[in-house]
C-alpha cells in the first residue's frame, strides 16, 4: 500500500496447477483409450467412441473448473478513482473499470445466485458493478468491511 | 464518472432480486446442493436396498424347501436378475455416490462439488434408469432373465425387456460417469488451501481411485452391451458364433468392466472403515501412506484379473496360471489394509459404538470373503466350486458384511452430522446384533450348500441341501426385517433427539467435525487451510 493507495487482490481457490490437469488427464487418458484400442484391434469398436466421448467430457469438467479457478481481480483505490482490473477465464484481455471515489460505495446487493446469498459490489448513481463473485459468503462479507473502511477514509461514508 | 469497460453493471440492476429460495418438490427437483443431492442418492439408495431385498426374499421363499412352491423358474430367474441389477446399480453404488456427496465437499473443505448442476443431471437420470428396468417386470416375456452378467445367447433370448435393459444399462452408466467426473475434478481442484494429495482423508483417496476406475470400465461396458443391441437388432455378429462372433469374448469384455466393478463397490467401504476405526480407537490411522499405495495398488490389479471368473469357459493353461497368481496378488495388498486396521486398533482406547460395531464386523466379515475368493482363485479348485452356492456365499460376504456394513457404519457415524441429532444407540446397538447374526444365517450355510455341490440360479434342489436353505431363508428374513428397524433409526434421528455437538464423536479427525452440526446448507464459505 503505497501512501493513500489500498490494493486488494483477490483470487479464486484452486488447487490443481494447469500442469497437474494435464498430467492428471494424460494418464487417465492413456489407460482408457489404450483399453479401448485394445479392444479396436480385436474388432470391437464399439467400445472406442465411448471411451472418446467420456474423456471429452472429463476433459471439459476439468478445463471448465480449473478456469473458474483462475478469475482474480484487482482493486486499486487511490485518493480518487477506483481501479478494477479483472482477468476473466473466458476473456482474452484483462478488463478494467474506473470508477470515481469519492461517489462509489461498497454494499452487499441480494442477487440472483446460483448458491444464493449477497454478492459484494461497488456502485455509484444507481449502477453497481459486482466484485468477487468466486469469493465464499464470509470472505465477501470481511472485504466488504475492509472496503467500507477504507472508502469512509477521507470524508466518504459508505456503503449507504 | 470514468468507467471505461462495463462488466457487469449492466446485468447487476436486473441482479438486484434474489431469487426466492425453492422449496416443497421443486427444492429436490432443481437442487444443486451437494447435501440435498447426497440425501437423494441416500434415500434412493435405501429404497432400492429394499426393492431388492424384497426380489432376494422372493427367491429365499422359493428355496425354503425343495420343489417348486410359489414361482414359476422363469419368474424366478427374473427375481434372480433384477435383484443383482438393482443391489449393484441401484443400491450400494448410489450409497457410496450419496456419501461422497456429502462428505468430499466437506472433508476437502470445499462450498459444493465441482459441477454442481451436472450433479444434478446425474442424480435424476437414475431414477428414470431404474424406473425403466423395473418396468421390464410388465411387458411381455417379462423382466430380463438371464443373469445380471448378460451373456449372450441367453441374454438375446430377452423379450421386449431386450433393448429397454440395455437403455437403462446405458443410464446407469451416464449417471456413474457423471458422478464419477464430478468427484475427481471436486477433489483434485477444489481442496482447501494446505491440503495436498497426501493429507486428505482415506475415503477421498478411496474415492478418487474408485472414479478413476469408473472412467476407465464404464465404457467397455457400454460398448459391450451396445454390441449385444446391434447383434439382435441390427445383424451385427460380435457375439453370435453363426456369424462368425464369439460369444465368450462377450465374457472376456464384461469382466474386464466386472471385476474393477468389484472393486467400485468395495474401495470407498475401505475408506469409510479407515474414518471409523480411528475416531473410536482414539488413535491415527496405522499406516496412511501405505493404505493409500494399498488401494491403488489393488485398482491396478482390478485390470488385469477378470479371467478369473471364467476358468471353466476353456483357456490356455498359461492364461489360468496368470489370472490364479495375480487374483491371489490381490490379497497383498488387502492384507495391509486388515492388518493395519488391526494394528491402529492395537492398543487403542476403544469404544464401541454403533458405527465401530458395524467396522469390526466389516473386518471379520469381509476377510471371510476375502479368504473365499482366495480358495476360488485357485484353477482346480474353482472347477469344482464354480456356479455352485459357495460362490454366491463369497460375493454376498464381500457385498453385505462388506460393502452394506460399511455404508451402514457410514451412515451411524455421519448422521448425526446430518440430522444435528444423535441416533439412539440402543436401537442401533440392536439393528448391529440383529443384523450380524442373520446376515451369517443367510450366507453361512451357503458355503457348505456349495461344497456339498449344489448349483447356482436354480429354483429347485435335491432334498440334500434342504435343512441348510431352510436355515439361509430365515436368515434372509431375519435380516430383511431389521433393516426396518435401521429405517426407523434414521427417520427418529432427522426428526429430532439429543443435540450432536459440531465434533459428535471424541476428537475425530477432519475438516467435516469443524463446521456445526447439522453442517449448514452452505459450508465453507471461506476456504479452511489446512496445516
Amino acid at each position: 500500500m503505497e501512501s493513500g493507495r489500498h490494493t486488494f487482490n483477490l483470487q479464486a481457490n484452486c488447487a490443481l496447477s494447469a500442469r497437474q490437469a494435464v498430467a492428471f488427464f494424460s494418464g487417465i487418458a492413456a489407460v482408457s483409450l489404450g483399453i479401448a484400442v485394445l479392444f479396436v484391434t480385436r474388432g470391437y469398436w464399439p467400445v472406442l467412441p465411448f471411451a472418446g466421448a467420456e474423456l471429452a467430457f472429463l476433459a471439459w469438467a476439468l478445463r471448465a473448473s480449473w478456469r473458474a479457478g483462475q478469475a482474480r481481480e484487482k482493486l486499486v483505490i487511490d485518493s480518487d478513482e477506483i481501479v478494477i482490473t479483472r482477468w476473466d477465464p473466458n476473456a482474452e484481455a484483462p478488463s478494467t473499470t474506473r470508477l470515481p471515489r469519492s461517489w462509489t460505495k461498497a454494499a452487499l446487493i441480494e442477487v440472483r445466485d446460483r448458491r444464493g446469498g449477497e454478492q459484494l459490489a461497488l456502485g455509484q448513481q444507481g449502477r453497481w458493478w459486482v466484485i468477487g463473485r468466486f469469493l465464499g459468503e464470509e470472505e465477501r462479507r470481511r472485504l466488504h468491511q475492509r472496503l467500507s473502511q477504507v472508502l469512509r477514509q477521507n470524508g466518504h461514508i459508505g456503503p449507504r | 464518472m470514468t468507467a471505461t469497460t462495463h462488466n457487469d453493471a449492466d446485468h447487476a440492476d436486473d441482479h438486484h432480486d434474489h431469487g426466492p429460495e425453492l422449496t416443497g418438490i421443486k427444492r429436490w427437483l432443481f437442487t444443486t446442493n451437494h447435501k440435498d443431492i447426497g440425501t437423494m442418492y441416500l434415500i434412493f439408495s435405501l429404497v432400492m436396498l429394499f426393492v431388492g431385498g424384497a426380489m432376494a426374499l422372493v427367491i429365499r421363499t422359493e428355496l425354503g424347501q425343495p420343489g417348486m412352491q410359489f414361482v414359476q423358474p422363469d419368474f424366478y430367474n427374473q427375481m434372480v436378475t433384477m435383484h443383482a441389477l438393482i443391489m449393484i446399480f441401484g443400491a450400494v453404488m448410489p450409497a457410496f455416490v450419496g456419501l461422497a456427496n456429502w462428505m468430499i465437499p466437506l472433508m476437502v473443505g470445499a462450498p459444493d462439488m465441482a459441477l454442481p448442476r451436472m450433479n444434478n443431471w446425474s442424480f435424476w437420470i437414475l431414477p428414470v434408469a431404474f424406473g425403466i428396468l423395473l418396468a421390464t417386470l410388465f411387458v411381455p416375456g417379462g423382466a430380463p432373465a438371464g443373469g445380471w452378467t448378460m451373456y449372450p445367447p441367453l441374454v438375446l433370448q430377452t423379450g421386449d425387456a431386450f433393448p429397454m435393459l440395455i437403455f437403462a444399462v446405458h443410464l446407469m452408466g451416464i449417471s456413474s460417469i457423471m458422478g464419477a467426473i464430478n468427484i475427481i475434478v471436486t477433489i483434485l481442484n477444489m481442496r482447501a488451501p494446505g491440503m495436498t494429495l497426501l493429507k486428505m482423508p482415506l475415503f477421498v483417496w478411496t474415492w478418487l481411485i474408485t472414479a478413476y476406475l469408473l472412467i476407465a470400465v464404464m465404457p467397455v461396458l457400454a460398448g459391450a452391451v451396445t454390441m449385444l443391441l446391434t447383434d439382435q437388432f441390427f445383424g451385427t455378429s460380435f457375439f453370435r458364433a453363426a456369424g462368425g462372433g464369439d460369444p465368450v469374448m462377450f465374457q472376456h469384455i464384461f469382466w474386464f468392466f466386472g471385476h474393477p466393478e468389484v472393486y467400485i463397490m468395495i474401495l470407498p467401504a475401505f475408506g469409510i472403515i479407515s474414518e471409523i476405526i480411528p475416531t473410536f480407537s482414539r488413535k491415527p490411522l496405522f499406516g496412511y501412506t501405505s493404505m493409500v499405495y494399498a488401494t491403488a495398488s489393488i485398482a491396478f490389479l482390478s485390470f488385469i484379473v477378470w479371467a478369473h471368473h471364467m476358468f471353466t469357459a476353456g483357456m490356455p493353461l498359461t492364461g489360468q496360471l496368470f489370472f490364479m497368481f495375480t487374483t491371489m496378488l490381490i490379497a497383498v495388498p488387502t492384507g495391509v489394509k486388515v492388518f493395519n486396521w488391526a494394528a491402529t486398533m492395537w492398543k487403542g482406547a476403544m469404544t464401541f459404538e454403533t458405527p465401530m460395531l458395524f467396522a469390526v464386523a466389516f473386518l471379520f466379515l469381509f476377510t471371510i470373503g476375502g479368504f473365499s475368493g482366495l480358495m476360488l482363485a485357485i484353477v482346480p479348485a474353482d472347477f469344482q466350486y464354480h456356479d455352485s452356492y459357495f460362490v454366491v456365499a463369497h460375493f454376498h460376504y464381500v457385498l453385505v458384511p462388506g460393502a452394506i456394513f460399511a455404508i451402514i457404519a457410514g451412515v451411524y457415524y455421519w448422521l448425526p452430522k446430518w440430522t444435528g441429532h444423535m441416533y439412539n444407540e440402543t436401537l442401533g446397538k440392536a439393528h448391529f446384533w440383529l443384523t450380524t447374526i442373520f446376515v451369517n444365517l443367510t450366507f453361512f450355510p451357503m458355503h457348505f450348500l456349495g461344497l456339498a455341490g449344489m448349483p447356482r440360479r436354480i429354483p429347485d434342489y435335491s432334498t440334500q441341501f434342504a435343512d441348510f436353505n431352510l436355515v439361509a431363508t430365515v436368515g434372509a428374513f431375519g435380516f430383511g426385517l431389521s433393516q426396518l428397524l435401521f429405517v426407523w433409526i434414521i427417520v427418529q434421528c432427522a426428526r429430532g433427539g439429543k443435540k450432536a455437538t459440531a465434533e459428535v464423536w471424541e476428537n475425530p479427525v477432519g475438516l467435516e467435525w469443524t463446521v456445526p452440526s447439522p453442517a449448514p446448507h452452505h459450508t465453507f464459505d471461506e476456504p479452511p487451510v489446512v496445516k
